[in-house]
């Protein structure tokens, strides 16, 4: 009788029951129950993520899970971001689409990430699936303002198109008009990275005019301040919008009608855009201040004084992302106004300057970590650090879960003490529990490492760059962090032994980047020898790193576990270790 | 817990030498001399961690930094939205991509290493093998089936050489040497 208990259940019945259950976790957790619960599970899979594209394969992907409606795919490494990888590496999602066209003609939504998304791509997403509804390409390239209206003209069920920080040959604006006159199912367009100074802006005013749905519209550089009356008026429904050219002339008549137009927008929460920022024009989004959530001023080029003004119309803030400009007297200005603010990104104006152009230092951080006590995500970028800042923002906020600190000169040390800032970021790892993603800088021993791999269990991501004396400190980290994911190094003098000592860990992690470290090519290829689950890849531009010695450091590596075997789009200058 | 020293990691250790011989490799790593909080001239370069950087004298310091590639960590995007202004700042240059009529893949080449079109027109001809032909205001490119042309930024294909050369470098987004009839639309007298 209790042989018979887990299948007591009709299929149709433990299906009802399993389609509550949303998390990839949780469906993971089921499917490995029993048997028929595996099989239950897999028809009834709706959505899948995918966290690196070369992981699986997708026929594997088809062949397991045969009814999927939306999928995410991640696709380079993250420091692609930073131009570490070369050009033609990979990511290309063709090859999935191909095979989805296919398997899935159902298919609503493809979420990318890092990945190359071709107008061929778009075109067969345009064609094969009927009933597509969400397309979101997070800062991918190689499509252009073509492939756009390849979607726009076929996609009859086209909810959202966000092309979020995605390199996008902008052909001009007439691609908008391949919506056709009948279609109105848009909720959500990104267009932000548009980089043409075209833009139809009578197609886009048309567009927003029939798509009473619309509730998130984030414009580009190319649509003037005064047309942005128009577009809220036809839209003032809308909870998110990003502005495009924020500056012009100030004209009385088109400041009263742009104040007017935020003012009818009563849903309006979260705010962006504001490329070349008039600041007599700020005031006219002080109607929607008070019940704005997020703010996203990180193009606006406007002084500490005009950004103090405008925060403190904003109580109900829970993230901002700003310039430096703000310096240190405005981020006490935030902490006090701001009392809901959860996450912080302060970038920086001048990157490359040798002197710091604004008074931003460290002070500006502890201020906002000391009084806002919901502030869970951190992204600061600054000149001078202290331990006893770091000690300080680590005792009063233990709730942190995102802490990413970017001293701009490598290897700074503590500027009160001199001293290496390990015990700052120790009190980090030690008093915030929660903590899932690390970004290091500044002067640090393998003392810190140590600290991190003690006690950042719950660690997800780690980022490191210029720090760390010997493979202890790689060491500690994959010892240590039980969590761990996802590990990016750059310029460390990590080498051999700790990641041989440590391969097992690495098939628990979804990959490790490490480039300029000292890697020798013999343990890259004992390492893919050994383990045949781990693609270890050596990436080198000069050529073979065959033809050195074993004992040669590699250029970049990268290794992720993989149940596909080896990819097969490898670019010539991805040396695989097998 | 034992002493993060006392760690044994030769017992669980994958090693490249024989059994029994022991590595004192991890001991004679290179450390990184501390930065403090003065400008100091550094040596950073991409394929090296084993410098130690020193203390120049303030005299020396540039006014701008030697730079690290993909440091600070910022995406290219928000480089490229600041104040215009800052353009020397970039390490890359003015990358375009390059593809002739017949030719099985693209290259690409950086505007900026070039003053001018007779050095840019030269580095083509190097690059792709061919000859371009005498340039004229009136007739194009005569005396040759090849023609280098540009795609600017409202995707308009442009005959390389008509503007002032800033202005193309400003302004060109891609290039194309095109070859036989389909040139001849352009101007080419062949």
């Amino acid at each position: 009788m209790q042989r018979k208990m887990a299948c007591s259940f009709p299929d149709e019945v433990l299906e009802h029951v399993f389609s509550f259950i949303q998390s990839d976790k949780d469906r993971n957790a089921v499917s490995m129950v029993c048997k028929s619960w595996y099989e239950i599970e897999r028809w009834c899979r709706r959505k899948i993520f995918i966290g690196n594209c070369y992981a699986v394969s997708p026929r594997m992907v088809i062949r397991r899970f045969p009814e999927v409606r939306s999928i995410e795919l991640k696709g380079k490494p993250h420091f692609a971001d930073f131009n570490l990888v070369p050009d033609g590496w990979g990511g290309y999602v063709l090859p999935w689409i191909a095979e989805m066209a296919g398997a899935y003609p159902w298919l609503e939504e493809i979420r990318l990430k890092r990945m190359v998304v071709t107008d061929e791509c778009l075109e067969l997403i345009a064609k094969s699936f009927k009933n597509f509804k969400v397309l979101v390409l997070f800062s991918c390239e190689g499509c252009s303002t073509d492939g756009l209206a390849a979607i726009a003209a076929s996609c009859k069920n086209l909810r959202e198109l966000d092309l979020r920080e995605s390199d996008v040959d902008d052909l001009g604006g007439h691609w908008l008009s391949h919506f056709p006159e009948t279609y109105s199912s848009l909720v959500s367009l990104n267009i932000s990275c548009l980089g043409s100074d075209e833009v139809s802006l009578s197609a886009l005013e048309r567009l927003v005019d029939r798509c009473t749905n619309l509730r998130s519209l984030r414009l580009n550089r190319a649509v003037p301040l005064d047309k942005i009356a128009s577009i809220l008026g036809r839209a003032p429904q809308l909870v998110d919008f990003g502005t495009g050219t924020y500056g012009a002339e100030l004209q009385l008549d088109v400041f009263s009608n742009l104040a007017g137009a935020f003012s009818s927008c009563k849903e309006l929460r979260s705010l962006s855009g504001f490329w070349d920022v008039a600041p007599a024009y700020l005031p006219a989004i002080y109607p929607v201040c008070s019940r704005l959530t997020s703010l996203n001023l990180s193009y606006a080029t406007i002084q500490s004084p005009d950004l103090i003004k405008l925060l403190s119309h904003c109580p109900s803030l829970q993230r901002l992302l700003v310039l430096d400009y703000i310096e240190d007297s405005g981020l006490e200005a935030v902490s006090s106004s701001c009392k809901d603010l959860q996450e912080l990104r302060v970038f920086p104006s001048d990157p490359f300057g040798v002197e710091p152009n604004v008074s931003l230092t460290e002070q500006g951080l502890v201020s906002v970590c000391l009084a806002c006590p919901k502030l869970q995500s951190v992204l600061y970028f600054c000149r001078r650090m202290s331990n006893e800042a770091l000690i300080m923002i680590a005792q009063n906020r233990p709730n942190l879960t995102r802490f990413r600190l970017c001293i701009i000169d490598p290897r700074t040390t503590d500027y009160l003490t001199l001293e290496p800032l390990d015990v700052g970021f120790g009190a980090i790892v030690e008093h915030c529990k929660d903590l899932r993603r690390l970004s290091l800088s500044g002067f640090l021993t393998d003392r810190v490492f140590e600290y991190i791999g003690r006690y950042a269990k719950k660690l997800e991501m780690l980022s490191v760059a210029f720090a760390g004396e010997s493979d202890l400190g790689l060491h500690h980290v994959l010892s240590g962090c039980e969590s761990l994911r996802k590990l990016e190094i750059r310029d460390c003098p990590f080498g051999d032994k700790a990641l041989l000592t440590n391969a097992a860990k690495l098939e628990t992690m979804r990959s490790l980047w490490m480039s300029s470290c000292s890697v020798s090519f013999g343990a890259c290829k004992l390492l893919g020898q050994k383990m045949p689950r781990l693609n270890v890849e050596v990436i080198d531009e000069s050529g073979p790193p065959g033809s050195r010695l074993d004992s040669c450091s590699v250029d970049k590596l990268y290794i992720y576990r993989s149940v596909a075997g080896l990819r097969f789009d490898i670019p010539p200058f991805v040396w695989t270790m097998d | 817990m034992a002493s993060e020293k006392d760690l044994n990691l030769e017992a669980t250790e994958l090693r490249l030498g024989l059994p029994g011989t022991s590595d004192e490799s991890a001991k004679n790593q290179m450390s990184a001399t501390p930065r403090s909080n003065k400008r100091a001239l550094p040596e950073e370069s991409m394929s090296s961690n084993a410098t130690a950087s020193k203390n120049c004298d303030q005299e020396t310091t540039p006014h701008t930094k030697a730079q690290v590639v993909g440091w600070p960590p910022i995406r290219s995007y928000r480089k490229n939205n600041l104040q215009p202004k800052k353009s020397e700042a970039e390490p890359s240059g003015i990358y375009v991509k390059v593809s002739m009529d017949g030719a099985p893949y693209l290259r690409k080449i950086d505007l900026k290493v070039f003053k001018g079109y007779t050095e840019l027109l030269k580095a083509l001809e190097d690059m792709f093998k061919f000859k371009a032909g005498e340039y004229s205001e009136r007739e194009g490119y005569n005396g040759s089936e090849f023609v280098p042309t540009y795609e600017d930024k409202y995707g308009d294909w442009m005959l390389v050489g008509d503007v002032p050369w800033e202005m193309f470098t400003n302004s060109c987004k891609k290039l194309r040497i095109m070859k036989g009839s389909e040139a001849r639309g352009l101007g080419c007298v062949v």
